[in-house]
């Protein structure tokens, strides 16, 4: 479906959200985020994994039109939002929202629950007569009662104000919603509760999931298809099935199988990140790559299709398309 | 394990002599008059060579379990029960006796190694203060010596370099190795971990837990580590103790526990974890969320949050007892009480 077609025309009606060679770089000399395209389709879940400082939340930044690439544009519903003015632009956030990490802190202190979503609601426009019974609907949607409403942040749990963070989110009836790391600082016991909310919000509402996060298990779960990200670019891209049946960059092989309990033969990589202020010639990964050759220092390899909508940054993918043929001896 | 650390463990268990006989304690909190109580009759044995992890969700007790063996908070919590070493109780012994056990016969891996380590000494110092302080090594080039011996075994590439730096020189994984080195320095016969890996990426987890892996089979050291990830206390080995609420609800063999659980909350922990043949939005999590330190239920405290709770569960509180072969689960439940095969007394 979808997958062949990805990254065809830019008419295609499927595409959602498309960064393409989006860069940036800090001001301190720090590359976080080096050529990388992604795209969104309607009404599916891209989840974005990768270590501290591969790049990740700084791409799901530019994506939302938080900040501002350096390179590279940002596409969403066939429009550039470089060229959208300030009322456009604001009219593209309402169906562009994000659920943070930290709900402690992204939250106001002094609004109550209630407050906090209906300033959502009035900053796109809604009348106030609309606002109070579209945020109880929203509360009780997320599992959360009418008594909570009134409550403020710091009276409720975690995942409790995880919920009300996706309300707000939920408010303005998005598109797309970026998860940064949404679930991660959740309990296991509370985070499915959550992870099962969204997949539900899902099925009802067609709303599509950029969700970013470390842990991989969960990114599996939720997940129709998974950018694995390394020191600032993306290294692999497949539906989320087949590249924990057959990773192909030696990166996501050495990812996936160091994850604890996952039953896989564990392959421990030597040394450590590099950092993004100075990064290695060529291949980023090659400090790291058991199978790293002297061509690695040259340059990164670019996405190489692999089968349709898989793709890979690997020069051992060009050589070996295919598992390797027996040699008869 | 070795057959000769195996049949010294059984000597151990003869004599009623283990590294870490941790009985009944409790921890409770004293800020401005309120007694908060977070650890609540918590008690487990520890034997040469053999790992307990103790796996919990936050509130639930684990770390301030660990830290409370070490007795690190000092006048703001009230210890009570026992902690023994090699039969010799800890509890009570006065600060200028304990400082010898801490770091010498005990010692503690934290999860942040950055503030374990004093930012303003170079780690080389730090390792030779250690071997010092607890008389392995006073002679100040032997010491030195040693101390690049230790950053070797923890897997340092480059121990000169390492021993000549400041932590803020060094990333995270490497900082946590120093820590590690630190803590073995004087050949613990116990070493607490408390989530030594949570701070880290999850390639170089992975390298730190084979680390101490390596260094457990390596010294024969008992070693206690607190994790909130069950995967991490699966692929580790030796066993689990699941707690909740300021309890150990559940003990056994980690294997055991983790594919045929005998308490409900181990059994929703585990059921709640999102595996690749769940289909989405059908993962079976918990009702509610873990309650809040200081504000635990009465009665078994996951009774609210229990599927099968009865109502006798929300008023007594069931202890922990032996179900089956080396395991033990507090509730009675899942783990009815068959009438005994007539005990002799």
């Amino acid at each position: 479906m979808s997958d062949a077609m990805a990254g065809q025309s830019a008419a295609d009606p499927t595409v959602l959200l498309r960064g393409e060679h989006l860069t940036k770089t800090f001001g301190n000399g720090v590359r976080a985020v080096s050529d990388v395209s992604l795209t969104v389709h309607r009404g599916e879940t891209l989840g974005v994994v990768g270590e501290s400082g591969c790049g990740k939340s700084t791409t799901g930044k530019m994506l939302l039109g938080l900040l501002t690439p350096d390179e590279g544009t940002v596409t969403f519903d066939g429009r550039p939002l470089a060229e959208l003015g300030r009322a456009e632009l604001r009219a593209v956030r309402a169906r562009l929202q994000v659920v943070p990490q930290n709900p402690q802190t992204s939250l106001n202190p002094r609004l109550t629950v209630r407050s906090s979503i209906e300033f959502n609601l009035r900053a796109h426009g809604m009348p106030r007569a609309q606002r109070g019974p579209r945020v109880l609907e929203l509360l009780e949607r997320v599992g959360l009662t009418a008594a909570q409403s009134v409550r403020f942040p710091h009276e409720l749990s975690g995942g409790q104000l995880q919920r009300v963070a996706i309300a707000r989110a939920l408010a303005t009836s998005p598109d797309l919603v970026v998860c940064d790391e949404a679930v991660s600082a959740l309990d296991k016991s509370v985070q499915a509760q959550v992870l099962n909310l969204l997949a539900d919000l899902q099925a009802e509402t067609g709303v599509a999931f950029l969700f970013i996060s470390h842990d991989l298990a969960v990114v599996e779960h939720i997940s129709d298809r998974v950018a694995v990200m390394y020191l600032g670019r993306v290294v692999e891209v497949a539906p989320a099935k087949r590249l924990w049946a057959s990773p192909q960059h030696p990166y996501t092989t050495a990812l996936l199988s160091a994850t604890p309990g996952q039953g896989r033969e564990r392959i421990v990589l030597s040394g450590e990140l590099p950092s993004p202020a100075n990064p290695p010639s060529g291949c980023g990964f090659r400090t790291r790559c058991p199978v790293a050759e002297e061509v690695c220092a040259t340059s990164w390899p670019p996405l190489t299709e692999v089968t349709d909508g898989h793709t890979a940054a690997c020069i051992h993918l060009t050589r070996q398309p295919e598992p390797a043929v027996p040699v008869p001896r | 394990m070795s057959t000769s650390t195996l049949s010294q463990a059984e000597d151990d268990i003869t004599r009623g002599v283990a590294p870490l006989e941790v009985t009944d304690l409790t921890t409770t909190f004293v800020p401005k008059g309120r007694r908060i109580e977070v650890v609540r009759g918590v008690s487990f044995t520890l034997r040469r060579g053999e790992t307990l992890m103790l796996l919990g969700e936050s509130g639930s007790g684990k770390s301030v379990t660990a830290r409370s063996i070490m007795q690190l908070y000092g006048s703001a919590a009230e210890l009570g029960g026992s902690v023994r070493m090699n039969g010799q109780e800890l509890l009570g012994l006065p600060e200028s006796r304990l400082r010898g056990v801490r770091g010498g016969q005990i010692a503690l891996i934290p999860q942040d190694p950055t503030g374990a380590l004093d930012p303003l000494r170079r780690i080389g110092a730090q390792l030779t203060e250690v071997l010092a302080v607890h008389g392995v090594e006073r002679v100040r080039r032997a010491a030195r010596r040693r101390a690049e011996e230790l950053l070797a075994m923890v897997g340092i590439p480059d121990p000169k370099r390492v021993a000549d730096s400041y932590p803020h020189e060094l990333s995270g994984g490497m900082r946590q190795r120093a820590v590690i080195a630190i803590a073995v320095a004087c050949d613990p016969q116990v070493l607490i971990a408390d989530e030594p890996t949570t701070a880290l990426d999850v390639t170089v987890q992975a390298q730190i837990l084979e680390l101490l892996s390596e260094l457990r089979e390596r010294l024969g050291t008992a070693m206690l580590m607190v994790t909130h990830d069950v995967g991490v206390a699966g692929d580790f080995g030796g066993r689990i103790g699941v707690m909740y609420a300021g309890r150990l609800v559940e003990e056994g063999p980690a294997g055991e526990v983790l594919t045929n659980p005998r308490h409900p909350y181990t059994r929703g922990l585990l059921d709640s974890l999102p595996g690749p043949d769940i289909p989405r939005g059908t993962l079976r999590s918990i009702e509610g969320s873990p309650p809040g330190v200081g504000a635990f239920p009465a009665g078994c405290a996951f009774a609210p949050r229990c599927p099968v709770a009865r109502p006798s569960c929300h008023s007594e509180d069931p202890p922990l007892i032996g179900v089956g072969r080396d395991r033990a689960a507090a509730c009675p439940v899942v783990n009815p009480v068959r009438p005994s095969p007539g005990k002799a007394a």
